[in-house]
């Protein structure tokens, strides 16, 4: 519990997080790993099975950046590709895994921006058909 | 045993929650999207109840997690629809999470319509009227 009560204001206190995922990426990573701005932050939070705030963290980040992708498209396909959930949807749950397993797979990649991680996870299991 | 055991339910939701907005049509986020599972931030209605909630741990870190992963791409990414989602240009590239959630719960207050739009809707709505873009 204390770990919990003690993690939470950091997220609210959460300064500035990164919008342009490349130009500030490190200088942010600094504040708290909550903030998820870089691989290694995502690989952490995101890999905890015990601590219930890193969870809560982890599926509420790819929450917002997946309903992102559904509404927006990417400027930089290289950099943060599109990605194209099966029709039958993509649970948080599963995001959670396909991101772990890829983040495992590409260890020379943790210290770029998370969303950079995400993005390419995901594109690479769920990638968009020419035209979709 | 109360107090720890929320946050859990609310992990274990939010693992079997269908990403809404992610995966389905306005008319189908906002016909069948359950107004009940808050943590699945589908809905204006669901940023309001975790947003507004400071006195509760697990939505703190519910509405501040979900609006970091839908805020760190910004700028690098084009709406497809800008009248539903209008892009905004915060006047810093540095912007804070709990700004962002003070603004998205003031244009809820204004714009009750919005608690039934889809909840990326209603961050792109709110952060556009307050940091508008200027054409040209």
């Amino acid at each position: 519990m204390k770990r919990l009560i003690a993690l939470t204001p950091l997220l609210i206190a959460a300064a500035p997080a990164n919008p342009p995922v490349v130009i500030e990426g490190r200088q942010a990573a600094e504040a708290s790993p909550l903030l998820l701005n870089s691989i290694a932050e995502l690989r952490t939070v995101c890999g905890e099975r015990q601590d219930v705030a890193m969870q809560l963290a982890c599926v509420s980040w790819l929450n917002g950046a997946s309903q992102i992708n559904a509404r927006f498209r990417s400027l930089s396909p290289q950099l943060l590709p599109d990605f194209c959930p099966p029709a039958e949807g993509l649970p948080l749950g599963r995001q959670r895994d396909v991101l772990l397993a890829w983040l495992a797979a590409n260890p020379k990649e943790r210290l770029d921006p998370s969303l950079v991680g995400y993005r390419k996870a995901m594109a690479a299991s769920f990638p968009c058909r020419a035209g979709a | 045993m109360t107090a720890p055991l929320r946050p859990v339910l609310a992990v274990a939701a939010l693992l079997l929650a269908q990403p809404a907005a992610a995966q389905t049509s306005e008319a189908q986020t906002s016909a069948a999207q359950p107004a009940d599972n808050p943590v699945a931030m589908a809905t204006g209605a669901h940023l309001k109840a975790m947003c507004s909630r400071q006195d509760d741990r697990a939505s703190r870190i519910i509405c501040l997690s979900w609006l970091g992963g839908a805020s760190q791409g910004h700028g690098w990414f084009a709406p497809n629809d800008p009248g539903q989602t209008p892009e905004f240009c915060p006047p810093s590239q540095t912007f804070d999470l709990a700004a962002y959630r003070a603004i998205i719960l003031a244009w809820l207050e204004r714009h009750p319509a919005g608690l039934a739009m889809p909840s990326i809707e209603v961050y792109s709505r709110a952060l556009a009227a307050r940091y508008p873009c200027r054409k040209g």
